[in-house]
């Protein structure tokens, strides 16, 4: 394989060692075996060729621009809404890529979405008329 | 749930006073914004009987949750500090 695997993080090493050992015991549950199946196909084909198509890969200009470095976002499954992805960069190595987070199921409008509303940053009014009812 | 927000920078730019205007609440507790440009705010009840509202806006559809970038940030420090795992051991997995 062109490119060698590493995970960025030790919890997702650990995550890995664990449905990896788990997943030769038999010892995973529907949920994690589906998830792992995905997880192994993608990071297979991450390895073999990361521009490969199922992968879609591309590249997070934001998150390049602020770490300074290039970074890329692959889906887990395809034609699927809501799909899982991981995103990953090239290194350390020549031939490494390094998996920089997994995110199995990106939270949509029906989990959580309410939650994720951001406030918008608008100075306190000082005069207290602005904004008030 | 597909939601049109104002983007922020919209929002913040020059912050003036357009409308002034007093109100009365209906039997259940309800007013109207007069020309509201925002779906959603954040209120908040002040002791002293105001309330404040804030306009908010909706994450995109795609955005990263905070939970991952907090990983996908640490993952970076680690790769750039060259602290990564060793290569993970696919041929276990694969078929074929």
């Amino acid at each position: 394989m062109p490119f060698q695997i590493r995970m960025g993080v030790p919890e997702m090493e650990q995550l890995w060692l664990d449905l990896s050992t788990r997943s030769l015991q038999g010892g995973l549950d529907k949920e994690e075996r589906k998830f792992f199946k995905k997880l192994v196909k993608t990071l297979g084909h991450l390895a073999s060729d990361p521009r490969h198509n199922s992968l879609a890969s591309h590249e997070i200009q934001d998150l390049s621009r602020k770490h300074g470095m290039k970074i890329f976002q692959s889906y887990l499954e395809n034609n699927t809404p809501g799909a899982g992805r991981l995103f990953w960069a090239y290194g350390p190595g020549k031939a490494d890529i390094t998996i920089l987070a997994i995110e199995p199921h990106p939270e949509d409008y029906k989990r959580g979405a309410y939650e994720r509303i951001k406030l918008s940053k608008i100075p306190p009014a000082k005069s207290g008329k602005s904004g008030t009812k | 749930m597909k939601t049109a927000t104002r983007k922020l920078s919209e929002i913040t730019r020059n912050i003036t006073v357009v409308n002034d205007y007093d109100v009365a609440a209906d039997a259940k507790n309800r007013i109207s914004l007069r020309g509201a440009k925002a779906k959603y705010f954040h209120v908040k009840a002040l002791s002293n009987g105001t309330y404040v509202l804030e306009p908010r806006v909706l994450v995109p559809p795609d955005a990263i949750p905070a939970k991952t970038l907090k990983m996908l940030n640490r993952s970076v420090a680690n790769l750039k500090k060259g602290k990564v795992s060793a290569p993970i051991d696919l041929s276990l997995h694969q078929e074929g």
